[in-house]
């Protein structure tokens, strides 16, 4: 009975095996996007903010070369370990089985969750001399 | 079947660590160094070795109502254990009050309009500036109080200790009898002490040990006396201590994620210690935070001008000392008259004055004033630092890790 049966078993197990990845695949991406997409806006902002207060603090600190300035670009600089978490996050997204590709339109949708308009995405996108 | 298991766990654990150990190791030494480099010295470097037998008569004298001329405030009536040597309400409640805590708004007495400061390290070598608008300070060789050229020690903690005593509400009582006192000048200030000495002198539980201790005949004895007695108690009481951090930066003690984070943020993004550096947690210099004006305020109706009190330059004017961070999380309610109620709340006073405050029924003066300190705090390195909730909580949590017992326990009865 088995003889009979376990080729076709194979076959079908097989068949089905890829039939299922190839449709659970997307539901997976998705599912991945869909929960991680706040943890990473959040990592998103707190990077790019942790990145502006640093370049500030650098050019403080030639304006003003006093104590208090050097206080705050050292502090900026720990700051920037939120960027080193936005990293080690969008390096598990892709762990998680998300392409580059598909990383980086998270973070599209991070800069752009509080466009209200296309004024905001001009902002976001327009080049600057 | 078991290799299986086996097999997907190993996978589980090879392809999805939470985070690099890497990444842990570097957080952990930059805290270590920003600490360092903020000022953290071994606990025991700033403690000042006392007399026991000081220590021992101060600490009687802290917890007995005969310093105060009513017989009904002892410095141990709003420094409490329970409440981090302070009294856990937002202004002081001084002469004419009983209890501990809020029965003492309850049962009614004189209000203070400060809130009362904890003793933590504030006898420790380094800690001169005293008291939220720095009236007594030590700068170099001189020491500036309201003594003038009078003044009765070189030890600021000496001279700050001898202030309750004549201090109108705190524990010099405001009723009938006393207005000929009540003239706020160092030789009203003077008949007081020679009236409290008298009746230190008198107490056989008082006078002869503090006439040891000071290795002085009982009749010479002065009302500084009992000060250098109180400071000591205080010096070596509420010395600083290790603490977890201590340990942390000077004993490799491990920290858990959520003060390495909050470590992490007070050093980092979110500037505390730009001024809550050095060994006790606070430049000791003077700053505005916009915090709510509770009570009348030490220049009357809601108005309080803080450091303009003492030096009258209007670049001072609501400016307040920075407050130490040792033992912060014990001592609420925060701020100089008590508006901040929690640690969350006062961090978020820091960088978001306007998140719970003012209320539209607020008092046209308290939001002039609040108005005034916005101003200040426009100048300082805090507008522009931007924490979530998470953050704050997590700097409550490293905040925890400054905490420590006093060596003696304070009692009041």
């Amino acid at each position: 009975m088995r003889l009979v049966f376990l080729p076709v078993s194979f076959w079908s197990g097989l068949s089905l095996g890829i039939l299922l990845s190839l449709l659970l695949s997307p539901s997976w991406k998705y599912g991945v996007e869909y929960f991680g997409q706040a943890e990473f806006s959040n990592l998103t902002f707190k990077c790019d903010n942790a990145m502006r207060v640093h370049f500030v603090a650098k050019n403080k600190v030639a304006e003003q070369p006093n104590e208090l300035s050097v206080q705050e670009l050292k502090a900026s600089e720990i700051g920037l370990l939120d960027c080193q978490e936005y990293d080690l996050y969008r390096k598990k997204l892709i762990r998680w089985g998300l392409s580059e590709n598909e990383v980086s339109e998270m973070a599209l949708r991070a800069t752009e969750a509080k466009g209200k308009d296309l004024r905001e995405v001009i902002k976001t996108h327009e080049i600057r001399y | 079947m078991k290799f299986a298991i086996k097999f997907w766990l190993l996978l589980i654990v090879a392809v999805f660590p939470i985070r690099p150990v890497f990444a842990d190791d570097l957080r952990t030494r930059t805290l270590q160094r920003a600490a360092l480099e903020a000022g953290l010295k071994p606990a025991k470097s700033t403690n000042i070795a006392v007399d026991p037998f000081l220590v021992d008569i101060g600490k009687t004298l802290f917890e007995s109502k005969e310093l105060s001329i009513a017989r009904d405030t002892a410095c141990s009536s709003c420094h409490l254990d329970q409440f981090g040597s302070a009294d856990g309400l937002p202004v002081a409640i001084g002469t004419e009050a009983s209890g501990f805590g809020n029965t003492r708004i309850v049962n009614g007495g004189d209000i203070i309009p400060r809130n009362v400061l904890p003793l933590w390290g504030r006898g420790d070598n380094g800690f001169d500036v005293l008291f939220w608008d720095g009236k007594v300070e030590k700068k170099q060789a001189s020491l500036i109080s309201q003594f003038g050229k009078g003044v009765p020690s070189d030890d600021p903690l000496v001279v700050a200790a001898m202030l309750p005593p004549v201090e109108i509400g705190e524990m010099f009582i405001d009723a009938d009898g006393t207005d000929e006192f009540q003239t706020e000048t160092l030789e009203s200030a003077t008949v007081i002490y020679d009236l409290l000495i008298e009746r230190v002198k008198e107490n056989s539980a008082l006078g002869p040990k503090l006439a040891s201790a000071s290795q002085k005949e009982i009749q010479d004895l002065d009302f500084v006396d009992v000060a250098n007695a109180l400071a000591a108690f205080i010096r070596h009481n509420f010395r600083v201590q290790p603490t977890k951090l201590h340990r942390f930066v000077f004993q490799d003690e491990a920290l858990t994620k959520s003060e390495i984070r909050g470590g992490l943020l007070f050093y980092g993004k979110g500037r505390c210690s730009l001024c809550h550096n050095g060994p006790f947690f606070s430049d000791l210099a003077f700053h505005s935070i916009p915090i709510q004006q509770i009570g009348f305020g030490k220049n009357g109706f809601g108005v309080d001008y803080g450091r303009f009190n003492v030096t009258l330059g209007t670049k001072d004017q609501h400016l307040f000392r920075t407050p130490p961070l040792l033992n912060v999380t014990k001592t609420g309610p925060y701020g100089h008259s008590g508006g901040a109620n929690t640690v969350s709340e006062v961090i978020t006073a820091h960088f978001d004055p306007l998140r719970y405050f003012p209320k539209p029924e607020t008092d046209l003066v308290v939001r002039t004033e609040l108005y005034l300190r916005l101003g200040k705090w426009t100048q300082s390195v805090l507008p522009g630092v931007v924490l979530d909730d998470e953050e704050v909580k997590d700097i409550e949590t490293f905040l925890k890790t400054l905490n420590y017992d006093s060596e003696f326990s304070v009692t009041s009865k």
